[in-house]
């Protein structure tokens, strides 16, 4: 797998998640500024967490009218890997490559804690490689992670499918008390309706490592490699 | 500078000249008589839009329900709901024709300047 990883001014899990992809799955990986109009012969992209131009106006606002974003929208048209990670999650949806968007937490606090996340759909490219009945234990840190979708919208990510990850208990339930920023129906990550295109606001590239206690979230780095290798087929 | 009847002056605000208070839409009442601002703004003589962007009523909204609270707090009641936005100032260098400007910046608030998912807006032109 080739993968480019996005840098916007206000960037700052490019490296993290460069790493991850490079230098513990040993794949091929680089970074492309966000000015840059072309992706080169990348098999996937991944818009890093941050704070692209300071959450100015809104998170994710102007980034999205960056130009690298035209690439990534003909990459994603055309059936190409993009993953978005919390802030890359908030440049998605600003950029309607992903349904919903992200608003301010329910607390109005920051929140950094680790969370844990059920995979709901397991046949997309960015979930296939994560064991049955696995719960990712993954850090979140944002101030603007609540997931927003009208009822109707809801409805229909529902009923195609498009809930990757929900925040649960230890018990495995989508509760209150396990949503750390209220969004609804517990959902921390979605994809489109094609299924090539995802977004989750906690951090899976800091939880790939068991040197930092958690390596769970290598599973959805694993699951783009592995549909590289053997695609699995998308909805059209 | 307007006070409470409280006697307390908690947050900076402008009354509307032609509006009477209104608790619902704070942000409204940023759209003051320029010759009553008292803010020492340079006198500007183009066109200027002003944009009042507002959380849709569905999605929830904790800051205006946190500003609420504290203004109850201090005992102001009869409050309904708050609603913090965002407020734009468009200054315009060329007098274009007044029609093209609107959609011109109706598109801007769609595509860029508001999240229509997640927030509405008013879109208001002033020529001085």
């Amino acid at each position: 797998m080739k993968c480019a990883v996005l840098q916007f001014p206000g960037s700052n899990c490019d490296q993290d998640c460069l790493h991850v992809v490079k230098n513990v799955l040993g794949q091929s990986a680089g970074y492309v500024w966000h000015k840059q109009t072309s992706l080169g012969d990348a098999d996937a992209v991944i818009v890093p967490g941050g704070f692209s131009y300071g959450d100015y106006l809104r998170s994710g606002a102007i980034a999205k009218c960056s130009p690298i974003m035209s690439a990534v929208k003909e990459f994603a048209d055309r059936g190409g890997l993009v993953l978005g990670i919390c802030n890359g999650f908030q440049i998605l949806t600003e950029a309607g490559l992903l349904p919903g968007a992200l608003v301010r937490n329910r607390d109005l606090k920051f929140v950094c804690e680790h969370v844990l996340l059920q995979t709901v759909s397991r046949g997309t490219p960015f979930t296939c490689a994560i064991p049955e009945g696995q719960w990712m234990r993954v850090p979140v840190a944002h101030g603007d992670g609540c997931y927003y979708i009208d009822p109707a919208g809801l409805a229909d990510i529902e009923s195609h499918g498009q809930i990757l990850w929900r925040y649960v208990n230890s018990s495995g339930v989508a509760d209150e008390a396990s949503n750390p920023n209220g969004s609804i129906a517990n959902i921390a990550g979605v994809c489109n309706k094609r299924g090539n295109v995802a977004g989750l606001m906690p951090h899976p590239e800091r939880a790939s490592e068991c040197i930092l206690g958690e390596s769970s979230g290598l599973a959805v780095f694993q699951s783009m490699v592995q549909h590289c290798h053997a695609p699995i087929l998308l909805n059209p | 500078m307007a006070r409470f009847r409280s006697g307390i002056d908690p947050i900076p605000i402008r009354f509307v000249e032609k509006s009477e208070l209104l608790w619902k839409y704070p942000t409204i009442q940023l759209c003051f008589h320029p010759a009553r601002s008292g803010s020492g703004q340079a006198t500007y003589h183009g066109m200027k839009a002003r944009i009042i962007i507002t959380p849709k009523k569905a999605v929830f909204d904790p800051q205006g329900k946190t500003v609420q609270n504290t203004l109850e707090h201090f005992g102001h009641t009869g409050i309904e709901a708050v609603h913090v936005g965002k407020f734009l100032e468009v200054e315009l260098t060329d007098r274009e024709d007044l029609e093209a400007v609107e959609v011109r910046l109706h598109d801007a608030c769609r595509r860029f300047l508001t999240n229509p998912v997640i927030e509405d807006y008013t879109l208001e032109i002033i020529h001085s």
